[in-house]
């Protein structure tokens, strides 16, 4: 089930008064509907990938209770290296294992020799990249004692089947989400009304830009050598707002949808093309992932705390690593790889930490500024390419035509229409950049003729200029 | 307060689906009042319709007695409709030529009524002007879909306003298509099979027949038509389409060009001519038809 299908439109109603009128003030009730809703949720994609997540999350839970009287560093070692097996494993196998064969298939073949192999034909479980790392960040910090594990299994199962983050985060942490679990859940107007804002403006940005933008960068990735470079380069640019506005309007539903049943998440997107730096923009990008590994992977490997050689080393890992995560293509791996060599020169030069503020948040912005915002954003679409492109041989061959092979003819298509989709989008996001999400102070103090008049206008906007619904494009890691 | 906040949530929803509802009815009378269906061309006695193999096919400056109104993908559900309205308005024309090819009777046309997509392309078009009971049976097909195309109802309605010659200008009309079948497709005999799922489609069918004793009942004279095909186009139902045509149509006149001699330069694909083509085709066809229209 996708949040912008009709299905979801009626399923998410029916939960939210069952929570909310028969359940109410019954905690551990209210915990097992959200496990019964995130299976249906989830069990309507395929119900048998059901299995898989509860056996991912009753490894954790069953672990995280050891953890909890287990005093031998030698055995929770162990213990913590099952879960990082079985984590890992499931999702080593559902989503690398072909991956693996292929490579060293090629690898071998380049050598001389044909080894004879079988790849699977394997269903990616949808969301795995997503709910694995939730749990294991539980049982890493069960491991560390940040959090008290937790032992009722209701609380815990609820936490890793949520459904608002089920298929595409954010990655919430344990210690952020089971104590609002534990806690009994007051019914709040405020928080109700901020939710369903927050859920409107990520439905705007999935349904008006991401899906309208989708079907010229298909059509532009699928066949690149039917276009030259002007024309590639207003795709990489289509592309550089699908991808923002599929995954952050994700986010933002799921987030506007948890504020619905009385949770708070962490935010993942804080308006990541305003940044005037590589480092900036990752602050800024899928947050609860890159503080995931930031965590998880970058801190134990030692992070900054050695040489610069070895900061460089723990940097290039983890940007390998994030893009290996996205998924089992090479072009994911050189994504990342292109994004830790923009990142280096912040690193070496100690810059990384200049702008930790939004831009203009702090009296003028001056034209260096701007010019920064505009030169981080074209390095960041350049490196979309890699992620969209179907072989880094065709990524190689867009980018050279869109920097070296580019007469700047006139393009071949140019979506005017979505263009001005895309300027609302940016005049609406600067106005509101100081805030969680950008609508959500807007008009609050008008007279409620006008606020609702904004919010009809977005609805309008959704209903007529809607994109033809797509699924959303991190469903598949 | 949850009651608030519901109460204030449904009111809301109330206004939007009230503001959506009188768009679509504004749209819906506007677009009944300004819409006209004469064609301002009394010479021509022949319309056609059918699916993208008309549309590609048949050049209105040969055939100039002849008024193209295939269009891409359409089945023959809603090219019921078409001829209808263009039949009822337009009494000069005699005959109705129809696009009857292989793959207009197959089960694969199926996708052609409930994908979404192509009825939120065909849908808006028509739906005003089809009978209750077409629009039960579409809606029967793929609820969501129609639900879903209410917004491309209402926009295609505002072209109302904009346009002198709606709506029939939006359904369909002769293409070109300039682009050859290149030796290197025309080897890779794979994109030539036809890998749909075979068996006849009955509610295409049925169409068909409802098309065909509505042009009677108007004393228009229908013509079947099936138009070239490449030598490597692999139809694997033609028994299916005979024995159709023999057991309901054989009363009707049927042109038979699948095998009309072409070179491979006159496609633009398999099952579609290319401007080339279409000129051939169309003279041979005119020939034919002198044969039958008066």
């Amino acid at each position: 089930m996708i949040f912008n299908s009709i299905e979801f439109a009626i399923f998410l109603p029916i939960v939210y008064c069952i929570y909310w009128f028969l359940l109410k003030g019954r905690t551990n009730w209210q915990n097992a509907f959200i496990i019964l809703s995130g299976f249906v949720f989830y069990g309507w994609w395929d119900w048998r990938f059901l299995f898989l997540l509860l056996f991912t999350a009753l490894v954790d839970y069953f672990i995280g209770r050891s953890l909890g009287v287990v005093e031998s560093i030698k055995k929770r070692k162990l213990l913590l290296t099952i879960s990082v097996l079985c984590n890992i494993g499931l999702l080593g196998f559902f989503k690398y294992y072909n991956f693996f064969v292929d490579s060293f298939v090629s690898a071998f073949r380049f050598f001389g020799y044909q080894p004879t192999t079988d790849s699977l034909q394997l269903i990616l479980p949808v969301g795995i990249s997503f709910y694995t790392f939730q749990s294991l960040g539980y049982s890493i910090d069960a491991y560390r004692r940040k959090l008290q594990p937790e032992k009722n299994v209701i609380t815990f199962l609820g936490f890793v089947s949520f459904f608002p983050q089920l298929l595409a985060g954010p990655i919430e942490r344990a210690t952020n989400m089971l104590p609002q679990f534990r806690k009994e859940r007051k019914f709040d107007y405020n928080q109700s009304v901020d939710g369903l804002k927050q859920v409107l403006w990520g439905l705007f940005k999935k349904v008006v830009i991401a899906d309208n933008c989708a079907s010229w960068v298909n059509m532009a990735f699928d066949n690149p050598h039917a276009y030259n470079g002007t024309t590639l380069f207003v795709a990489a640019l289509l592309f550089a707002f699908q991808i923002y506005g599929d995954f952050s309007g994700y986010s933002d539903m799921a987030c506007g949808i948890a504020r619905l049943f009385g949770f708070q998440y962490m935010q993942n997107f804080n308006y990541p093309y305003f940044s005037r730096t590589i480092s900036e923009f990752w602050r800024r990008w899928h947050i609860s992932l890159s503080t995931w590994f930031r965590d998880y992977v970058y801190f134990p490997l030692g992070g900054s705390a050695g040489s610069m050689a070895k900061t460089i080393r723990n940097t290039m890992i983890i940007f390998l690593v994030s893009g290996f995560w996205h998924g089992a293509n090479w072009t994911y791996i050189a994504w990342g790889a292109i994004n830790g060599l923009y990142f280096l020169p912040g690193l070496i030069s100690r810059s990384n930490r200049k702008y930790l503020d939004i831009i203009g948040n702090s009296g003028r912005i001056s034209t260096i500024e701007w010019a920064r915002m505009l030169f981080t954003f074209f390095l960041t679409t350049m490196a979309w390419i890699y992620f969209r492109a179907r072989s880094i041989q065709e990524a190689n061959a867009i980018v050279y035509e869109i920097l070296f092979n580019n007469k700047w003819q006139l393009p071949q298509f140019m979506p005017t229409a979505v263009f001005a989709g895309i300027a609302i989008l940016l005049l609406i996001e600067w106005m509101g950049r100081r805030n969680p999400y950008p609508i959500q102070h807007f008009f609050v103090n008008s007279p409620t003729p006008v606020r609702w008049g904004f919010y009809c206008l977005i609805c309008l906007s959704i209903y007529f200029f809607g994109g033809r619904e797509q699924t959303f494009i991190y469903f598949q890691f | 307060m949850i009651q608030k906040f519901l109460l204030r949530t449904g009111f809301f929803l109330g206004i939007l689906t009230s503001i959506i509802v009188v768009c679509l009815l504004a749209g819906t009378i506007l677009s009944k009042q300004r819409a006209h269906f004469k064609v301002t061309a009394p010479h021509k006695k022949i319309l056609a319709i059918g699916n993208s193999h008309v549309t590609y096919a048949l050049n209105e400056k040969i055939l100039d007695n002849l008024l193209n109104f295939g269009s891409d993908g359409e089945a023959y559900f809603y090219s019921y409709t078409k001829a209808k309205k263009l039949l009822e308005a337009n009494p000069e024309i005699r005959y109705l030529l129809i696009g009857f090819s292989n793959n207009m009777i197959r089960n694969s046309i199926q996708r052609w009524y409930e994908d979404e997509t192509f009825i939120s392309h065909h849908l808006p078009k028509y739906v005003n002007w089809m009978d209750v009971e077409d629009l039960k049976l579409i809606y029967s097909e793929n609820p969501k879909a129609v639900i879903m195309a209410t917004a491309k109802f209402i926009a295609f309605d505002l072209k109302a306003v904009s346009t002198g010659k709606f709506p029939i200008n939006e359904w369909g009309g002769p293409g070109i298509l300039t682009n050859q079948l290149s030796d290197s497709v025309v080897k890779n005999t794979n994109n030539a099979m036809n890998l749909y799922e075979t068996g006849i489609h009955s509610v295409n069918l049925r169409y068909l027949k409802k098309i065909i004793e509505m042009a009677k009942s108007k004393n228009v004279q229908p013509v079947l038509v099936r138009t070239p095909v490449h030598a490597l186009y692999k139809v694997d139902n033609e028994q299916d389409l005979q024995h159709v045509y023999r057991n309901n149509f054989a009363d009707l006149p049927f042109l038979d060009f699948q095998h009309f001699p072409l070179a491979d330069s006159c496609f633009a694909d398999y099952d579609h001519l290319n401007k080339n083509g279409a000129e051939l085709f169309s003279r041979a066809l005119k020939a034919e038809l002198k044969k039958i229209v008066d």
